[in-house]
């Protein structure tokens, strides 16, 4: 017996040992790049003293800004679009059966499974065609013509976006009982309706969810954006990507840690925005569940 | 009549769905069949190709000592890319089982989440600013080259070699393991672990004949992603190897950009998707049972 919960006890501590261990290794090089960028010396092998020089400078780097003004561009402009778009998805998915409804969904999948190098060299060699005939339909020629830049990314950015928050639009739409929206239709109300007062405010979570999902991705990306941006489109993940192929300055830690720091707070928001959601719902249900009563 | 409302219905489920399906269609699906047609013609002049087709990108593909010599070889690096992976995926999957079992294994909701939220955290963050971090740590001028120093050891070169180019692949693949991992574990059933328990089977057996098949899912799925997110990395390689570890992404985004050679790129686009699918298909083999 004793044995037996011994064993237990040693097989309990090893697995709080070893996760532990996997944690530390997932957040040390974050955490010391935070620490770091506070640090006053050039170089990262030792600490001098505590600083916010490097991100006093941040504001003063007009091409850093010039990014972050790119970067914000993008992701307000394809967050909306695509959470309109993965909306309209997910009522025209979620509990309607048609013909090619698999394929439809594998399609839609593409942006989630498609290796990011693989979506990149292929809109690159997409966009090369169709912009190279746009120019020629237009007659545009060399000083005048339409190139690779920010409708670029625009679209891709659309894209993959669409494609992930539909993922969490659809969750929060299958949770959601069809004899809402039927019961409103009976009572007379529109489609239109229906949608903005029953359908929408019972999925509200899912579509904040989706949306924040979208602009993260947007303000993240690197890989696909590397393949479609042009001349005076620079996002700010390729702005320092340039910077540190150059050299390791201070001032990329700083940077690093703010976009961190972001991720971190639309994280919690989404995190706090669903507790909260789903709390209001239940208590809605709760309450026309005691009127039954 | 109702036919007629049913077909009105019908049309407008399609008009919901049409622009979303229209333009992922044309962003990804379009785009990835030129890549194809494309690994089938003829390089043209910067960056584009003649429409004459020619086996050419997939014979310049199989050579043994291309005439880029800087790759020692494309096969070479499809090989390595694919051993890596599989490498890093048996690692995360090592690291990450333990570490989703023991947040399953909580009874306080609060610790669960806050565990959760642990491990979504860097799966949320800009892949950019870890791997930079990873970099910056194991620097020539970095904080562990420092601390190696301050204990009196001799400063190391850890960038640029495969090795750091390998941890890297398991610690941006690590969050991508573990929450279907836990969503595996989360809904399997303790008591076939209790049964399996009482009736005397030992930790080793419990493990491999209990909890293994229980939560298989998690692991198939698990195993996949990590599989195809490290086969395909570019930013890896690049920031950690330096040029000096390269993976098939580096090759084709050469050919892409600075090479110019449009359907060597395709080519060579076409068998890393190939090699994905590969990946993809021994998983679901090992889901349905086929493969132990």
């Amino acid at each position: 017996m004793t044995t037996a919960r011994t064993r237990r006890l040693v097989a309990g501590w090893s697995l709080g040992t070893s996760s532990t261990l996997a944690l530390v290794v997932l957040y040390a090089p974050v955490v010391v790049l935070v620490v770091f960028s506070f640090n006053s010396a050039r170089t990262g092998s030792r600490w001098e003293s505590f600083t916010l020089d490097w991100y006093r400078g941040i504001p003063e780097d007009r091409q850093l800004m010039r990014a972050i003004v790119n970067s914000a561009w993008v992701a307000l402009i394809a967050t909306p679009v695509a959470t309109v778009l993965a909306v309209m998805l997910a009522l025209g998915l979620e509990g309607s059966r048609f013909r090619g409804k698999r394929t439809t969904e594998q399609v839609l999948n593409l942006p989630i499974v498609a290796p990011e190098i693989i979506t990149g060299v292929s809109l690159l060699a997409a966009f090369a065609l169709a912009l190279r005939g746009l120019n020629d339909l237009l007659g545009r020629g060399n000083a005048d013509a339409i190139r690779f830049g920010k409708p670029t990314i625009l679209l891709a950015h659309i894209a993959f976006d669409t494609a992930f928050a539909t993922l969490i639009v659809r969750a929060s739409l299958r949770n959601l009982d069809p004899a809402m929206a039927e019961a409103s239709l009976d009572l007379g109300a529109t489609r239109w309706q229906t949608f903005w007062k029953v359908t929408l405010p019972a999925i509200r979570p899912g579509v904040l969810g989706g949306a924040l999902m979208a602009f993260t991705l947007s303000i993240d990306n690197f890989v696909i954006t590397f393949f479609v941006t042009g001349p005076g489109s620079t996002t700010l993940p390729i702005e320092i990507y340039a910077r540190l192929r150059r050299t390791i300055s201070p001032s990329i830690n700083a940077v690093a840690t703010l976009i961190f720091a972001a991720s971190v707070l639309v994280l919690g928001g989404a995190l706090v925005a669903q507790a909260v959601g789903s709390r209001v719902n239940r208590r809605t249900l709760g309450a026309t569940k005691d009127k039954e009563n | 009549m109702t036919a007629l409302l049913e077909r009105r219905e019908r049309r407008r489920l399609l008009t919901l769905r049409l622009p979303g399906v229209a333009l992922i269609a044309a962003l990804y699906l379009l785009p990835m069949a030129l890549v194809v047609a494309y690994s089938f013609l003829e390089p043209g002049r910067a960056g584009s190709v003649q429409w004459r087709p020619t086996l050419d990108a997939y014979r310049e593909l199989l050579r043994p000592d291309p005439r880029a010599n800087l790759y020692n070889g494309y096969v070479t690096l499809l090989v390595r890319s694919a051993w890596w992976s599989s490498l890093a995926t048996v690692v995360t999957l090592a690291i990450s089982l333990p570490l989703a079992t023991f947040i399953a294994g909580r009874r306080s909701v609060l610790a669960k989440n806050a565990l959760l939220v642990a491990v979504v955290i860097p799966f949320w963050t800009s892949m950019l600013v870890r791997i930079y971090a990873m970099r910056f740590l194991f620097a020539n001028g970095g904080p562990v080259n420092g601390w190696l120093e301050a204990l009196g050891m001799e400063r190391r070169v850890f960038l640029n070699t495969p090795g750091i180019v390998f941890a890297g692949l398991v610690y941006t693949a690590l969050p991508f393991m573990v929450l279907p991992l836990y969503a595996a574990i989360e809904r399997a059933d303790r008591d076939v672990l209790n049964a399996a328990r009482d009736l005397g089977a030992n930790p080793i057996q419990v493990f491999f004949t209990a909890f293994v098949p229980l939560v298989r899912v998690g692991i198939v799925t698990g195993c996949m992603l990590v599989f195809v997110l490290s086969v395909s990395q570019y930013l890896v390689p690049t920031l950690l190897g330096g040029g000096k570890a390269n993976m098939i992404a580096n090759v084709i985004e050469n050919q892409f950009n600075e090479s110019q050679n449009w359907p060597l790129g395709s080519a060579i686009s076409v068998s890393l998707v190939v090699l994905s699918l590969v990946g993809t298909w021994w998983s679901v083999r090992f889901d349905r049972g086929l493969v132990r």
